[in-house]
This record gives C-alpha cells, sequence and structure tokens, in this order.
C-alpha cells in the first residue's frame, strides 16, 4: 500500500505516489534555486511545470496514480538544471556550488526511529549533536537512571516532545544534510531496501514454516 | 576541455537561431519546438527551451498567444515578431558566412593532411 497526494501541476490536477511527490517537489525547488528571484522565473518555472505534468501523464498512459518511475523519467528528459546551460559554464557552476558548501543547513531534533532501541531519542539526539555514535547518548540515559532515576523521566518526556523522523525530507534534515533531490532520493532508495529486506525476511520466515 | 562541452557549446550559439527559423515557418507550442530540436539534437535536455523562450520574449523577438486546447490548461502558442525576423536575418548571414569560413579552413586542413 501507498499513500497519495493530489497535486496541481502546473494547472493540471493529478494524483501521486507520496515519495514520488517528495522528489517532484525537490525537484522543483531546485528550480527554484536555479532560477533565483527574478520577475520571469515564475512563468518560466509554470512552463516548465505544465511540461512536466504532460510528460508525466504521457509517461502514466492508462495508469490513475503516478509513481516515481513516472517523476524520474520526467525529470530526466527536462533536465537538471545544471543540465541547462549546456556550455558546462563552469564560472556559474563553480559559484553555485560554493554556494551550496556555504549555505547552511539547520538541523531538527527528530527521534530517529530507523536506529532505535526503544523510541530512538537517544540516536536522534546524537544526529542532532552529530556524535558518532548513539552508545554514548544511552549510556548516559543509564547513567542518570541508575543514579536517581531522572533518565527515565527525562526518556519519556523527550519521546513526547521529540516527533519521529518520518519522511526522507525529516531525516535529512535531522542529520543537518542539504535537502536535495540526490539526497532524497537516496534516502528513497534505502527506505525501499529497507522495505524489501523486510519482505525478504518475512517471505524467509513463511517459507521456514511450511517445511 | 572536453568534447562534449566543445559540441555543447557549438550547439548552443546556433540555437536562437534554430528557434528562429521553426517560428518563422509556423506558429508553434513549446513541445513541437522542442520535439524538433531534439529529433536534430540540437538539445540534450527540454529545460534548456524554456529560460531561452521566454529570453527571447522579453527582447521582443518572439510573442505568444493562449490558446485553449482540448485536453488541460490553454498553451501559449509562440510566433516570431518582426523585430524577430530581423534578427533572424542577421544570424543567417553570419550563420552562413561563418558556416563557409570553417568548412573552408577543415578542407584546407584534409588536403594538408594528404
Amino acid at each position: 500500500m501507498n499513500k497519495i497526494e493530489y497535486i496541481n501541476l502546473g494547472g493540471i490536477p493529478l494524483a501521486i505516489d507520496l515519495d514520488a511527490s517528495e522528489v517532484l517537489q525537490s525537484y522543483l525547488h531546485e528550480l527554484d534555486d536555479y532560477f533565483g528571484k527574478s520577475d520571469y522565473a515564475d512563468e518560466i518555472i509554470n512552463d516548465i511545470e505544465l511540461r512536466m505534468a504532460e510528460l508525466i501523464e504521457e509517461s502514466m498512459g492508462a495508469r490513475k496514480v503516478a509513481n516515481m518511475a513516472d517523476v524520474q523519467k520526467a525529470i530526466q528528459v527536462m533536465g537538471r538544471p545544471e543540465q541547462f546551460d549546456q556550455s558546462g559554464d563552469s564560472s556559474t557552476s563553480h559559484a553555485r556550488e560554493h554556494q551550496r558548501e556555504e549555505a547552511e543547513y539547520r538541523r531538527k531534533l527528530y527521534r530517529d526511529t530507523d536506529d532505535k532501541m526503544i523510541a530512538g531519542v537517544c540516536s536522534g539526539i546524537s544526529a542532532y549533536f552529530d556524535i558518532n555514535d548513539p552508545i554514548w547518548v544511552r549510556l548516559a540515559f543509564v547513567f542518570f537512571t541508575i543514579t536517581g532515576g531522572a533518565g527515565v523521566l527525562l526518556y519519556i518526556i523527550l519521546w513526547a516532545v521529540i516527533p519521529a523522523a518520518k519522511t526522507s525530507i525529516d531525516r535529512l534534515r535531522m542529520k543537518g544534510e542539504p535537502i536535495d533531490l540526490q539526497n532524497i532520493e537516496r534516502m528513497v532508495e534505502k527506505g525501499i531496501d529497507q522495505i524489501s529486506d523486510f519482505a525478504d525476511k518475512v517471505s524467509e520466515k513463511i517459507s521456514k514454516k511450511k517445511w | 576541455m572536453k568534447i562534449e562541452n566543445i559540441k555543447a557549446q557549438m550547439r548552443k550559439g546556433v540555437l536562437e537561431l534554430c528557434v528562429l527559423g521553426l517560428l518563422s515557418k509556423e506558429t508553434m507550442y513549446p513541445s513541437d519546438i522542442i520535439r524538433n530540436l531534439k529529433e536534430n539534437d540540437l538539445i540534450v535536455v527540454e529545460g534548456t527551451m524554456y529560460p531561452l523562450l521566454n529570453r527571447l520574449t522579453k527582447d521582443g523577438y518572439l510573442a505568444y498567444n493562449w490558446v485553449e486546447s482540448n485536453s488541460g490548461p490553454p498553451r501559449k502558442y509562440y510566433e516570431i515578431t518582426s523585430k524577430g525576423e530581423e534578427l533572424r536575418n542577421e544570424l543567417a548571414k553570419s550563420w552562413s558566412a561563418l558556416s563557409q569560413t570553417v568548412n573552408f579552413s577543415n578542407s584546407l586542413n584534409i588536403s594538408e593532411n594528404e
């Protein structure tokens, strides 16, 4: 099962898988960054959005919901912003890369539910403070629990207060990584790997039972 | 410098002329223009076209009309303006001069090599 979203892309209504929608959104963000804030940027982006919608619909054929493959195909046809000035004009692309490095990606505190003992509080905290291994935060909680029990209370409060990192974008924010298309795609792929791992395990179990 | 880069530079220079040339024959909407240029390997990704069309329109070489379509929202149909026609003539002249020079100097090299 996959959740879907309804979006308006350049005036065309589209039903689209949630993960595909995330990738599409970050692509459009890249375009925003590339064209900047000129008067004409909006118009160009509108034209591109309309064309993207056409391409996605073309790729969908008779299907009712756009998926990741449709979006990726459309992005490939439209091209990434860095491919737009075909010359590979080094001066501008260098400037942009530089900007990218300079830009600060503000971390947000989330619970890392992919790497959890109980609820991912400790792994989330260690991601926030860039601590390599969540074991140190976990040990600290254990220490405070033994010496008076404050650790348990603190953990429960943090569990309630800190949101879980649900989407790929959340997970990038948690680790302070730039929210761009490559990273999101990477995250989504990772998610798919996990799902297929899970599916493998389940099917293994089922086949064991049969024997 | 990579070969692909050199080729891309060459294409980039003649892109405006090609767009103006296409539009001087008939009005088109972006997808038509793009399909035409793609078939002839003049552009690699579609995204290149939109800023270009926008710039040419802004500078008064092209104009567009909104045309209702059967499926989906209205589309922009681009046409060339008289100013654009002038630019096309100008560019076409310098292109033919340039291509003659380039072809000539290349043929000299070939005959020297032989």
